[in-house]
């Protein structure tokens, strides 16, 4: 008889291996920064071009130099936005990695589902490459401020750069989540597991217990928004001599880092919807509501679990986008942009 | 989408409030900035000039009280619905206050009445 070895992995080593992988994507994306803060992004000249054609910042009489200042401004702000994207995910996961110091018992099933961890990696993301960019823009205004400033004599908003369409989709994911947890919750037991990466909680099945998830969404939307108020009411920059040409590549930096900061949240929002799924499929087999060849709703679920990979293609589309969000002056990729009026200085 | 702007020249002589405020008016009187058209939050329009907050209010608040813009509680400062409505003497008044300081700054260009006419006519024209 041959002897039998039993494959063991310590759980804390698994993960630790995750996280570190987010680590690694973390120093990846401060390395990336850093490089494209010295040597500028690989952008083809065909492309910047095409931009700025899809933004009325290319004109007849462009001058090579005013080109040159943009593209400049554009590196700079988007450098500093992805080493910030790096710098948060980097802590962020030195926290997690410390959780795994002085959490003794970790469960398998956790580490499974690392929705949390996910979550937490793009949330994270998004915050950072918002304050990045803020934090590049403040530098750029320092910059400039001797001279001359210019103002819109409108109020900014942030249906300016992104349609108020996504708001509804992040309430309709909300609800649908809600919908699906109060729907299951009567056919489970007292409790609920909630993996939150490396703990399970066990909630009571009952009305706050079910509005967790539902909660944290809210919360990473809250989050997001107040980002994006941020980004919106950040002071003018003045990026060429010429004011109006200025607000206009103001207007499409603000609308690319609104666009990317959008996909981190519609992903990060994804994975929570699909936590549902992971919280009750378990419970439902085990209180023998679900039953070999009879899954009642179990159609509902799957919505659940599939709606991470919904996001993604609809992240995929969104930085495809390259900003154009739907905005009311961003307008959507398939309609021309909003042409502004010719500017009048007094 | 209008793309009225307000410049700011930091390096300027004229205070900013009062650099805010003519633009602002020059823009009301050539209908550029219809009534009823919301203005900028204080906020906004302080960070986007560079100026401390008190600065915009100061200009608001001047504006307000010549008649040109009005505070909504609900939704900020918006243009007047009407010019301010002067009477003659005011009028008068004003109209000679313009018109002296129009002079003191062409003096050092060395211009006659005629180009000064000229001009004045071509802006007339292009406004309103």
């Amino acid at each position: 008889m041959g002897q039998v070895h039993t494959l063991f992995i310590d759980q804390n080593i698994v993960a630790r291996v995750m996280i570190g992988s987010f680590l690694l994507l973390g120093l990846g994306a401060t390395g990336y920064g850093t490089y494209a803060l010295r040597r500028g992004f690989p952008v083809s000249p065909q492309q910047f071009q095409k931009d700025l054609i899809t933004w009325h910042i290319l004109r007849p009489d462009t001058s090579p130099q005013i080109l040159d200042d943009i593209k400049r401004c554009q590196n700079y702000l988007l450098s500093l936005s992805i080493i910030g994207g790096g710098v948060i995910i980097i802590l962020m996961t030195l926290g997690w990695f410390i959780v795994t110091l002085v959490t003794p018992d970790t469960s398998m099933s956790a580490i499974n589902n690392g929705s949390v961890l996910i979550v937490s990696v793009f949330v994270s993301l998004g915050i950072g490459m918002g304050f990045g960019a803020v934090f590049a823009a403040w530098r750029l205004r320092n910059a400039a401020r001797r001279g001359v400033t210019y103002a819109d004599l409108r109020q900014r908003r942030i249906s300016d750069y992104r349609s108020n369409a996504f708001r509804w989709l992040i309430a309709a994911m909300i609800a649908w989540t809600f919908a699906v947890l109060a729907f299951f919750a009567p056919h489970v037991e007292s409790t609920i597991p909630i993996a939150l990466f490396y703990l399970v909680i066990e909630v009571p099945n009952t009305l706050w217990g079910i509005c967790i998830v539902p909660a944290a969404m809210l919360l990473v939307f809250i989050l997001i928004e107040f980002m994006f108020s941020r980004i919106v009411g950040f002071s003018r920059l003045l990026i060429t001599s010429d004011t109006t040409l200025s607000q206009q590549v103001d207007d499409m930096l603000r609308a690319v880092v609104i666009g990317t900061v959008q996909y981190c949240e519609l992903l990060a929002l994804g994975q929570l919807a699909s936590l549902p799924f992971y919280m009750l499929s378990q419970r439902l087999w085990g209180s023998h509501y679900w039953k070999i060849g009879n899954l009642p709703y179990e159609g509902l679920l799957a919505v659940s679990l599939f709606m991470p990979v919904i996001m993604q293609l609809l992240g995929v589309g969104l930085l495809l986008a390259r900003g154009r969000l739907g905005g009311k002056l961003s307008g959507w990729p398939w309609r021309a942009a909003e042409s502004r009026q010719p500017d009048v200085r007094v | 989408m209008s793309n009225l702007l307000v410049l700011l020249d930091q390096t300027s002589p004229t205070p900013p409030y009062e650099q805010i405020g003519l633009q602002i008016r020059t823009l009301i009187a050539s209908a550029q900035l219809a009534p009823g058209t919301l203005l900028p939050s204080v906020r906004q329009l302080a960070r986007d000039l560079g100026v401390a907050p008190n600065t915009v209010v100061r200009t608001y608040k001047e504006l307000e009280y010549s008649g040109w813009v009005v505070t909504s509680l609900r939704k900020g400062v918006l243009v007047a619905p009407h010019p301010p409505i002067l009477t003659s003497e005011e009028r008068q008044e004003r109209l000679a206050q313009a018109v002296s300081a129009l002079l003191v700054a062409v003096y050092p260009l060395d211009v006659g009445l005629d180009d000064i006419h000229t001009e004045i006519d071509r802006q007339w024209r292009h406004s309103f």
